[in-house]
């Protein structure tokens, strides 16, 4: 136990560091809940193209010869790009894979989405081959740069991770709660229809719900880049997956939802690794996630509404 | 829509019989070998480069005899069910006379009842599970040494040479890593170290950083993690870094790469250990022309590319003994393959196979990490040298 | 023609009849279809099915069709379960897996347990229903979508276990103790044996297959014709309706998931037994996805749906395995495809000749301006492709050209699509078409393995615009 009170600081460094990635990517996939009911198992594989379009603007910015501009700038850049490309290729997969079948049987557009998850894995396998690349973080952050707290190490790759994902989530939580845009993207997923009715252009809402959930969903890949340093073609399956148990664990279709949900993965995923072993810590994220679940039927700040008939 | 419905009925009533027509009776007079890797999925940057290395071999030896052999790709995604249907394909072709791989023992445990019913040979240049050349499959033979061999070596270099007495073990969750790890744990408990903890991990696993905290709570001096992903040991020895550990890193042949591993970890490899059935192809005189052609058609590589290379080679040699003896079947090929004498090969060492299908004289090298190569560690080759007095390592 | 049913609209009665006038080619089909009972379409399949072994002996082709029955057998399981039920079980692998690991525990030197194959699967499906219980009545009072992640999470929770579960501390014994045989797997299982008779070919175990699948349609088809059935889809309809009227919703559910899954063990047994050996990664999501794309391309709740999708599942990606084939198929696929889509056909003629003529063209000026540039590909051997592999102008760095040429393409043949006017359509379609033969030479058929996996995905996407429904799945009727 004395051993685990000195490492509490690291673990919890480490957990929320994780946890920031996958409510980042979490938040992609509660959004397009929320508006239109649709689980996008594309999402992974978009989040994977944002760390690749991070890589390559790193790249680009980094001769071997040394950084032509600031190492800030060329993060700054990486995550501006990234985030964009992906919004863009987010409205696309939005308007040529699901908007077909907006009134289709709910499981068409799920197979859609697998369809187009497919799709991307294989095309960038094709053009850019499935070796694993790496970002060269230690180029862009000296890789000795940390804050020292006794025990615990917080280097500032994990500090930056950190406070980007919860600015970018801020920044959110005040476009849907104080903006024009926001108060109808809630009003759209309350009840589309009635939205419709007032007056809210519903398409322009799932485009620019599509848009934001796949720009942080680029940030997410970015940030991997940055602290896990190695990307490649496959990443999105399972961080996919994480991401979703994130959004469900928080309530999905719920924006801090989705956020909690992220980090309280991350930390359990975290711990399991200590407590239990490494090699159970997805059956204990899951466990946790059921036992929620079973006390809470829509996630932890998921509300309760009346069903509709 | 109506029209749309038919159509898509008559071109499935055309295209089926067709499709089967032409596996059956689309044979020309040629020789053609399979390659079956995990050319797609999690594990395909091993499968493409395997993929690769066997397409360079066959194009060698093409270029080298004038012959015109074919290589036909078939992709088992490592997974055993998809191998059976992948190992399938290549058995009805008539015109395959011998296959290069599969990749993973789980894979080859499931195909190789067909095979051996087809009488086709395989050669893995990567299935390292001991019991695959023991359970009397006469069709299955391997270029790379098993795990039975490296473990104990591995295991037990890390306490007499190393003199580490706490030794925490990671693997990767295949068959390979964890029929490693296990072997080299029995060795290090057998000296009295103790394991301080046992994990696994995935392979498309990111994040190290725990694994490490709680590895520097359990007071390891050495982490063995013979993984396949060379990245994943980068991964782990940044992590080890990062948390200002000292923590060394013994890896496995997977972690042979000088880009994905040295590279990858910028530096923070440096000082880390390999184990490997090969030496360091990029170090060898003789396969200098070999690794460059490679490198620029392909790009960098691996462990696992080279050894299929050899496989390669093995197999179409064999191939054309058994032409030249006018027997080219595949049961002719199979002969032909277990009378295998290479002198040498792309690995640098000698192929024959003893009468399970094992390579003999398998030779175990072990490289540190210094600054970008892995040097050979002199002790260890000379004990090696020991069990092994034809292997010749040039480096 | 209509007789009044009591309790039955007489609208939805007449569904069928209204569907049926349906006129030439499929309209024959349907009347024929109509007109013989299931049990006659399954008497046909089986005929159907057992001449294969009879016209071929390649095994292939064999392995395939055995996989498709295979295959068949678990999508009927899931399309109780999804289908009938309406329910998003996303852990249904992991009964399969289940399945197969009884199988191995109880026909394997791995226990040294060797049960005769008729106990062992009376077995398996007493488990596997037992195992869907167990996840079912818990997670069933989850709603919608919450039911897809806890399933979801038991089905990586079975590769999971099955993966780690290797050095276990039971109580009473002094050694860790392997219960699983980890990524190893399970291998040298007794083959299947029924009378006394040992299935050992490919050939033996394709008829077996089968005739289990012709039985499991003539289950499911009475089953979705009984009472249970209808309650079925009435609670897939409205599950609120369905309670008002007095339905057991959570004990019908729980059935749709026992029977469901009892399928799934029953099928995983038969595949433990085919293989020979069981390993975690054969019950990964990717078995996962392509069952359910069986059972949705087919038609969600449709049988004929279940073999059409099994068949295109299954025999596409492995016929694709085979690349001069793959090469014919390709280009009889875009020529038909593009005398399908393209109405007046003259205009399709029309639209061939001008991308034969627009590359005479390009290939003139490109390879004109710089002769040095462009090489040749070596000839496949196959009279389409090698006719439009000399036409094409082929660059010495093909492959990163190719890759450049890949990218254009996606953009190129989303921007089409756009395009409303139809002339200006067929117009756009000359440089799109082009690019795709020459990204289809020069990149995709080096790359079988990518290049059909890129398929499956564009037939997912595909096949779910045009046919939101499935391709057999009926339309229904929406009552806003």
């Amino acid at each position: 136990m004395d051993v685990f009170l000195q490492q509490l600081p690291q673990l919890l460094i480490n957990g929320l560091t994780l946890g920031a990635v996958y409510a980042l990517i979490a938040l992609g996939y509660s959004m397009v809940y929320g508006v239109l009911q649709l689980l996008n198992f594309a999402h992974g594989d978009v989040y994977m193209i944002g760390a690749f379009i991070g890589y390559f603007v790193m790249v680009a910015f980094l001769p071997p010869d040394g950084p032509i501009i600031a190492p800030v700038l060329i993060i700054i850049f990486m995550m501006l790009l990234a985030m964009l490309g992906c919004g863009v290729l987010g409205v696309v997969i939005e308007q040529f894979a699901y908007r077909p079948l907006r009134n289709a049987p709910r499981i068409a557009p799920l197979i859609s989405a697998l369809g187009v998850s497919f799709f991307i894995q294989n095309a960038v396998q094709l053009t850019l081959t499935a070796k694993f690349r790496n970002y060269e973080t230690e180029k862009l952050i000296a890789p000795g740069l940390a804050f020292d707290f006794g025990n615990a190490r917080l280097s500032v790759t994990r500090a930056l991770v950190i406070v980007t994902a919860i600015v970018l989530m801020i920044i959110l939580q005040y476009l849907i709660r104080r903006t024009k845009l926001g108060k109808a993207m809630r009003a759209v997923a309350i009840d589309r229809e009635a939205a419709a009715m007032m007056g809210v252009n519903v398409d322009q809402v799932i485009v620019f719900t599509f848009f934001i959930g796949s720009a942080l969903a680029g940030a997410a890949g970015v940030l991997t880049g940055i602290v896990f340093t190695r990307i490649y073609h496959f990443m999105g399956f399972s961080a996919g997956l994480k991401g979703f148990t994130a959004a469900v664990l928080g309530g999905i279709g719920n924006i801090p939802g989705a956020m909690l949900g992220g980090f309280i993965l991350g930390l359990t995923e975290t711990f399991a690794v200590v407590f239990i072993s490494s090699t159970y810590k997805d059956i204990v994220a899951f466990i946790v996630l059921i036992i929620v679940l079973l006390l809470r039927p829509r996630g932890l700040l998921g509300a309760r509404i009346a069903q509709k008939v | 829509m109506k029209f749309r419905k038919s159509l898509i009925g008559v071109l499935a009533l055309a295209v089926v019989p067709m499709a089967f027509n032409s596996v059956v009776f689309a044979q020309t007079p040629t020789i053609k070998i399979g390659i079956m890797a995990p050319i797609t999925g999690p594990a395909a940057s091993i499968g493409t480069e395997q993929l690769n290395w066997a397409k360079m071999a066959v194009d060698d030896f093409n270029a080298a005899n004038g012959w015109n052999v074919e290589a036909v790709e078939s992709d088992t995604e490592l997974d055993a069910a998809k191998a059976v249907t992948a190992a399938e394909s290549l058995i009805a072709d008539a015109d395959i006379y011998g296959v290069v791989g599969p990749a993973g023992s789980q894979e080859v445990e499931a195909t190789g009842p067909k095979f051996k019913e087809a009488r086709l040979t395989t050669i893995s240049g990567s299935a390292t599970r001991p019991s695959l050349t023991t359970s009397g499959n006469d069709t299955f033979f391997r270029v790379v040494p098993t795990d039975d061999a490296q473990g104990p070596t591995d295991g037990n270099f890390i306490a007499n040479e190393l003199g580490a007495t706490k030794l925490f073990i990671i693997d990767d969750q295949t068959s390979y890593a964890a029929g490693l790890a296990d072997a080299a744990s029995a060795a290090f408990e057998a000296t009295g170290g103790t394991i301080v903890g046992r994990e696994s991990v995935k392979q498309d696993d990111q994040d190290f950083s725990t694994l490490v905290t709680k590895a520097v709570g359990a007071g390891a001096e050495v982490i063995f993690f013979p993984g396949q992903i060379a990245s994943q040991g980068a991964l782990l020895a940044k992590a080890i870094l990062e948390q200002g550990a000292d923590i060394t890193v013994f890896g496995a042949d997977g972690f042979q790469s000088v880009d994905d591993f040295i590279k990858g970890s910028a530096g923070a490899a440096e000082g880390a250990y390999v184990s490997a059935f090969a030496p360091d192809i990029h170090k060898l005189e003789s396969s200098a022309d070999m690794v460059k052609r490679y490198t620029e058609k392909y790009g960098e590589f691996g462990t696992f590319g080279p050894p299929t290379y050899a496989a390669t080679t093995v197999l179409l040699e064999a191939i054309k003994r058994a032409s030249d003896a006018g027997n080219l079947t595949r049961e002719g090929v199979r002969d032909e393959v277990a009378k295998t004498d290479q002198a040498s090969s792309v690995l640098g060492n000698a192929i024959a196979f003893d009468e399970n299908g094992d390579v003999k004289n398998a030779a175990f090298y072990i490289f540190q990490v210094v600054g970008d190569n892995f040097e050979l560690i002199p002790s260890s080759s000379d004990e090696m040298m020991e069990m092994t007095p034809e292997a010749t390592p040039s480096s | 023609m209509s007789r009044d049913k009591i309790g039955v609209d007489q609208w939805v009665e007449q569904y069928d009849q209204r569907v049926s006038r349906a006129k030439g080619i499929q309209g024959f089909i349907e009347q024929t279809s109509r007109r013989l009972p299931v049990w006659g379409w399954l008497i046909c399949l089986v005929v159907l099915g057992a001449l294969l072994p009879v016209a071929t002996t390649n095994s292939f082709a064999i392995r395939i069709a055995g996989n498709i029955a295979l295959m068949g057998i678990l999508a009927l399981g899931l399309n109780v379960v999804a289908g009938y039920a309406g329910l998003l079980d996303l852990g249904f692998i992991a009964f399969y897996g289940i399945g197969a690991y009884v199988y191995a525990y109880l026909s394997s030197d791995f226990t040294g347990i060797h049960f005769p194959t008729w106990a062992t699967l009376i077995i398996i499906v007493v488990v596997s229903t037992l195992f869907g219980l167990l996840l079912g009545s818990p997670s069933l009072r989850l709603i919608g979508d919450y039911l897809a992640i806890v399933t979801l999470g038991f089905g990586q929770m079975f590769v999971q276990l099955t993966t780690s579960l290797t050095r276990v501390d039971l109580p009473g014994r002094d050694k860790p103790v392997d219960l699983t045989g980890g990524p190893n797997g399970i291998v040298n299982l007794d083959p299947l044996s029924i009378f006394g008779l040992k299935a050992t070919t490919v050939v033996h175990y394709y008829l077996i297959l089968l005739i289990v699948f012709a039985i499991s349609i003539l289950i499911i088809y009475h089953l979705y014709k009984s009472r249970v059935g209808r309650a079925w889809r009435a609670l897939r309809e409205d599950e609120l309706a369905a309670q008002a009227m007095g339905m057991p919703n959570h004990r019908l559910k729980l059935q749709a998931f026992a029977i469901g899954a009892a399928f799934a063990g029953f099928s995983g047994g038969l595949f433990a037994a085919w293989q020979g050996s069981v390993f975690p990664s054969n019950f990964d999501t990717t078995l996962l996805i392509t069952v359910y794309a069986i059972i949705v391309l087919g038609g969600l709740g449709s049988l004929p749906g279940v073999v059409l999708g099994a068949v295109i599942m299954i025999a596409v990606p492995d016929i694709l395995r085979n690349a001069p084939l793959a090469g014919t198929l390709f280009y009889i696929g875009v020529i038909v495809t593009l005398f399908s889509v393209i109405k007046p056909r003259w205009q399709a003629i029309v639209l061939i000749v001008a991308i034969a003529i627009f590359g005479f063209i390009l290939r003139a000026v490109l390879v004109g301006a710089n002769p040095d540039a462009f090489t040749t590909l070596k000839p496949v051997g196959a009279l389409i492709s090698d006719t439009v592999r000399s036409w094409l102008p082929i660059p010495n760095n093909a492959m990163v050209v190719g890759n450049y040429g890949f990218a254009i393409l996606i953009i190129l043949v989303l921007a089409v699509s756009r395009i409303k006017r139809p002339l200006w359509r067929l117009a756009a379609l000359v440089p799109t078409l082009y690019l795709l033969l020459f990204v289809w030479e020069t990149r995709l058929v080096a790359e079988p393995s990518i290049t059909r996996l890129l398929f499956v995905g564009v037939l997912l996407i595909v096949l779910m615009i045009y046919r939101p429904n499935g391709l057999l799945g009926q339309r229904r009727v929406e009552i806003a």
